[in-house]
């Protein structure tokens, strides 16, 4: 072989060793939501569930992701579900991440949050794009979704969401430990895409949580596309729809209620709304306990939430049974999820009273010194 | 096109593989055909410039060619044959001169109009005003296409060239459209010389492993000057500059010095990447910078800085000035009034100051750039005329001046004076300009170098320290480029996994610490706006 072929080859050689290294590097430098509002858990550890094992899939918004446990509704109905909702994963996200789930799961049941009908088809937080995006497989799926982004908002760059290291190259200086470990740890989600919060718990709402606000905005049309988009990929795919609404003390209206009513009069789907008067006192609804902010659940108030909405499920839906290896694997998974439930109450239990004591000690130290001079 | 931009990567990549695969005879169509590709994606509107001027100085070429050939086919008979073909010679002269002068009016006029009538409206109306009449001169919503400056300038050399009969005109008006819009070049230089360039255009290149080594290495490094360097210290200039009543003293000191810096790598950064992509192809393009921070006078740094536009000025304007009968007359004037040796500086200071006014506008259509130019020509003639004082007093002191430490004051001198300069137009206006000069002259605050204000100038501790040891980089770089190292024929001396442990850095360092990406505006090169 002539000198300058091999010249050539180690050049092949040198760019192949390059990709190499960038990979690796883009799988470290990716961002990861992996403790607080953990994306990257949940919509890695989607692809980690067995296919054709889901009964249900939840899509929406962080309300749905600290307000459904799957879990919860597996240990009390046995129906098997996984929530990818995510961050602000408004109408348009959700279509296709749904697109995507059904490549790889065939439920019977698609919920989804009636909240996003109120919303525009994506955020215009692009942080919250990039978490609900960035661990999607690469397919003709996401490219459609990278290009629907990318249109409707003028600064998307679309290279970065193909080769998230352009967006992410900067994150060296920020670079964690989950960085280095999140890439290459096993990715199944025992909460299957639920999030636990407790921080808030004990705050007090003043506010009534549901009530009437004179009029209502007309829904943006690009959202209502979406929304048409995702009925027909439901029926193509032979699942049914079921939109739920989450407690929360602000914006949820008497208008915003009657208008998914009448959309579900109108194209044939039902509606739970767990977010009226009525509904919360079914639930015994203790918003100091049973919220973590204004517009999320606690984990407390998931538990109520999940078990209103697997009974609701389980009385209005029929699913096939599921062979004995996936009941086992639940119920292992089961077992450790409510152990770790358990811990990361008391811990965080803990954890706020701490906060607490600190802050009232911080406090007094200051009123002291206030005195003082 | 941005050359910071992954269009402009993929395209180049394009290029290259295209050139390569075409056959031999129309590897120069492939770059023609991309260089228009390219000049296309900057607007359908520039294209008109870029063709006008292409014609009006390839016809024009062809017409002077047509001129020498005429005189070269005459014959003359007869005793005083002599006494007329030189009266003919003059006489064919002076119609090339003519002719050439009509496609530079042309050419050049172009580029004043575009660059420069609404600089002389509102100057105009300016003075009309203050003169008490009424403002009539209207501004006008002109494009300046895309290095206008740059093709004009090389198209012009290549016109008086021809005229001198240097060389033969270009007879392919195709291939002298490759030599005027070459696109690693057209965005901010170098000039090229028709000559030197033009051959290695139209000539086919094979791909070979060291030169396309090199020039992927080149580009490299033009990307780390630029995004590792230049865009970081941006944000710094930014803030201090953009927001210069909150600063004073030493913060504009520190401002100003990074911004030389800033300049520096954002122009010989692009310029890099041109001729590194240049390289690939198989075309060498001339050096636009010697480690300008290495020089010891401003004439030297004028010299070592954006070299291919001090040589266009040094051969086509300065020397034909120099040499011209007005200058030598003054030169004999001064010569009779103050001696001999102060006459014969006469014809390096005003064409100096001359050349400088034009350097000056060249970079901008403001009063700012016309301090710029006045400034670095008057001092620059000024040391000329100083300098036989100069000796005198080194001479008298006792001075070294063969020491390292007398050549480290130089320039250190010459980085004040110049750093000065750059004050004059970094700022929006003369008047921030000359709020700044003061506050450095007249604000006494050498704290904010020790007690972390540094960091609150837009570059963080992190930030400042990456722009810090990139800096020491490009330093190490420049004592060894000034010491005759050539870093690129010493590392492919070196085995394959040194080799490649400095290209993998380097590569890295872009791609990881580059000021790019979503999170970062696209910074386009300082010098493209000309």
């Amino acid at each position: 072989m002539s000198s300058e072929k091999k010249n050539w080859l180690s050049v092949l050689a040198f760019f192949i060793v390059l990709v190499m290294i960038l990979t690796l590097l883009s799988a470290i430098f990716n961002v990861k939501s992996v403790d607080t509002w953990p994306s990257s858990r949940v919509t890695c550890g989607f692809y980690e569930e067995p296919e054709n094992s889901l009964d249900v899939l939840y899509l929406g918004t962080s309300h749905v992701m600290c307000g459904v446990s799957p879990m919860r509704i597996w240990q009390e109905q046995g129906i098997t579900g996984y929530s990818i909702a995510t961050e602000r994963q408004y109408m348009g996200l959700t279509y296709y991440w749904l697109q995507e789930a059904f490549k790889y799961q065939s439920p019977k049941l698609v919920v989804l949050d009636a909240m996003t009908l109120f919303a525009w088809p994506f955020s215009d937080f692009e942080s919250r794009q990039r978490k609900a995006l960035d661990y999607m497989k690469m397919s003709s799926v996401k490219r459609d979704a990278i290009k629907a982004i990318c249109d409707y908002s003028e600064d998307a760059d679309p290279l970065s969401y193909y080769i998230p290291f352009v967006a992410y190259h900067d994150r060296w200086s920020m670079l964690t430990e989950s960085d280095f470990t999140f890439p290459f740890e096993d990715k199944k989600y025992l909460n299957k895409g639920f999030y636990m919060c407790y921080e808030g718990i004990g705050t007090e709402f003043s506010a009534p949580f549901y009530t009437s606000a004179g009029s209502l905005s007309p829904l943006s049309q690009a959202t209502l596309d979406y929304f048409h988009l995702i009925r027909q990929l439901c029926d193509e795919n032979g699942a049914e729809l079921l939109l739920v609404q989450m407690p929360r003390s602000v914006e949820w209206t008497v208008e915003k209620h009657d208008k998914v009513v009448s959309m579900a009069e109108a194209y044939g789907f039902n509606f739970l709304d767990l977010g009226t008067g009525e509904a919360l006192e079914d639930l015994r609804f203790n918003p100091p306990m049973d919220m973590y902010d204004p517009w999320h659940v606690s984990s407390f108030g998931a538990d109520k939430v999940s078990r209103a909405l697997g009974e609701y499920i389980a009385a209005n839906y029929k699913f096939d049974p599921h062979s004995q290896e996936i009941i086992d694997s639940w119920n292992a998974d089961l077992v450790i999820f409510n152990q770790n439930a358990e811990k990361d109450a008391i811990f965080r239990i803990e954890e706020r009273e701490r906060l607490a004591r600190e802050a009232e000690e911080a406090a007094a130290a200051a009123a002291l010194e206030d005195l003082r001079d | 096109m941005n050359y910071v931009s992954w269009e402009f990567l993929v395209f180049l990549a394009i290029s290259i593989i295209v050139y390569f695969a075409a056959p031999n005879k129309v590897k120069w169509c492939v770059l023609l055909i991309a260089s228009y590709v390219f000049y296309l994606f900057s607007g359908f509107d520039n294209l008109i410039f870029i063709l006008a001027s292409t014609c009006v100085t390839f016809f024009g070429g062809l017409w002077l060619g047509k001129l020498h050939e005429t005189e070269k086919a005459a014959v003359f008979e007869g005793e005083d044959a002599a006494s007329q073909k030189k009266q003919y010679k003059a006489a064919m002269k002076k119609k090339r001169n003519r002719a050439a002068a009509l496609v530079l009016v042309i050419n050049l006029g172009i580029l004043v109009f575009l660059k420069y009538y609404n600089f002389a409206a509102s100057t105009a109306d300016t003075i009309l005003g203050m003169l008490g009449l009424r403002k009539f001169i209207p501004e006008l919503d002109l494009l300046l296409p895309l290095g206008i400056s740059f093709y004009t300038f090389q198209s012009s050399g290549y016109v008086i060239d021809v005229c001198k009969g240097k060389y033969e005109p270009d007879r392919n008006i195709f291939k002298f459209a490759l030599f005027v819009s070459f696109f690693p070049q057209i965005v901010q230089g170098p000039i090229g010389r028709y000559d030197d360039l033009a051959h290695q255009l139209y000539e086919p290149h094979k791909p070979e492993y060291r030169r396309c080594k090199f020039g992927f290495q080149l580009l490299i490094w033009g990307y780390f000057q630029k995004l590792v360097i230049a865009d970081r210290l941006m944000l710094l200039c930014i803030t201090v500059f953009d927001n210069y009543t909150q600063y004073a003293g030493f913060e504009f000191i520190v401002a100003s010095l990074l911004y030389g810096i800033q300049l520096y790598c954002d122009f010989a950064g692009g310029v890099n990447v041109c001729r590194g992509a240049a390289e690939i192809f198989g075309i060498t393009m001339a050096e636009n910078f010697e480690q300008p921070f290495f020089a010891t006078t401003l004439s030297d740094f004028w010299r070592r800085w954006h070299m291919s536009l001090g040589n266009w000025m040094k051969d086509y304007l300065f020397y034909p000035l120099a040499m011209s009968k007005p200058v030598k007359k003054m030169a004999r004037k001064a010569s009779q009034k103050h001696g001999l040796a102060f006459g014969s500086l006469v014809p390096n200071c005003i064409p100096s100051l001359v050349v400088f006014f034009i350097i000056g506008v060249w970079h901008g259509a403001s009063w700012a750039y016309v301090a710029f130019g006045l400034y670095n020509g008057g001092l620059i003639a000024l040391s000329v005329l100083l300098t036989p004082l100069f000796s005198k007093m080194n001479t008298a002191l006792k001075v070294n001046t063969e020491r390292f430490s007398w050549r480290v004051w130089q320039m250190f001198r010459t980085l004040i004076l110049i750093t000065i300069s750059r004050i004059l137009v970094r700022p929006e206006g003369l008047t921030e300009a000359w709020y700044i000069l003061k506050s450095i002259f007249t604000t006494f605050n050498p704290w904010i170098l020790f007690d972390g204000s540094l960091f609150e100038m837009g570059l963080d501790k992190l930030n400042f320290g990456i722009a810090a040891v990139a800096t020491l980089v490009l330093t190490v770089v420049g004592v060894l480029h000034e010491n005759g190292w050539h870093l690129r024929e010493r590392l492919h001396e070196q085995g394959i996994v040194f080799r490649w442990f400095i290209m993998l850095c380097a590569i890295l360092s872009v791609l990881i610490l580059g000021s790019y990406g979503p999170a970062f505006i696209a910074t386009e090169f300082i010098y493209q706006a000309f």
